[in-house]
């Protein structure tokens, strides 16, 4: 039974409760790995927060690219982040935008524990 | 009450604004509409936008009027298919992972 909070204390809210969960079924010592590659791949929201905001001084759509959403990205950077309306969307949004790529991120990081 | 409105925002807010914004320009009539510009660059000022004319486009292309559309802004039938597949792709990952179990984020985390 590993805590999330003694191997990742830096994570909050949806993707804390997530890792908690996906933790609570580990011995020590793989949370411990687990932990290390976890973090080491996972975006923090604060930049996809950032990087959103540089949409509003002329290249939108950074973030996209950031959590590997191409076609999106392109989308944003062409249209100028669909005329300031999808930047906003976004930074409204950015906590769930990070936590579905560290999601992601969190199943690759258990099928190469395993 | 709180609670659950902040669960469904939490979980729904990307795919209701694309949505909700795409419905609306199927439904909107590129002829006539031609009310005050939605662009915040504009409204602000800036006279350049690249994305300019992509609500008229995107209207043109649902009303099956490719020329126009490619003339309001080049990126409008390039938009639908992005904006279709991403909250495509939104309502599958809701989908398959309340079938996995993944936890299901309620409003009491």
């Amino acid at each position: 039974m590993a805590r999330m909070i003694d191997f990742l204390p830096e994570l909050e809210g949806d993707e804390g409760a997530y890792i908690a969960k996906l933790m609570s079924s580990m011995n020590d010592e793989k949370a411990q790995r687990f932990a290390r590659v976890y973090r080491a791949r996972r975006k923090e929201p604060q930049i996809i927060l950032f990087t959103a905001l540089v949409g509003f001084f002329g290249i939108a759509g950074v973030h996209r690219f950031v959590i590997g959403q191409v076609g999106m990205g392109i989308l944003y950077l062409l249209t100028g982040g669909l005329c300031a309306i999808g930047t906003i969307v976004d930074i409204i949004n950015y906590k769930s935008l990070a936590f579905e790529y560290n999601r992601g991120v969190a199943q690759d990081v258990m099928t190469l524990l395993d | 009450m709180k609670e659950q409105l902040k669960y469904l925002f939490r979980n729904y807010f990307e795919i209701t604004a694309f949505s909700v914004g795409l419905i609306l320009l199927a439904l909107m009539d590129p002829e006539i509409a031609n009310g005050p510009d939605l662009c915040l660059f504009e409204q602000v000022g800036i006279t350049f936008c690249p994305g300019d004319g992509l609500g008229h486009s995107i209207a043109y292309t649902f009303n099956g009027d490719i020329s126009n559309a490619m003339q309001s802004n080049i990126l409008g039938p390039f938009a639908i298919i992005i904006l279709v597949g991403r909250v495509g792709y939104l309502i599958h990952n809701k989908i398959t992972n309340k079938k996995r179990n993944y936890i299901d984020y309620g409003p009491n985390d």
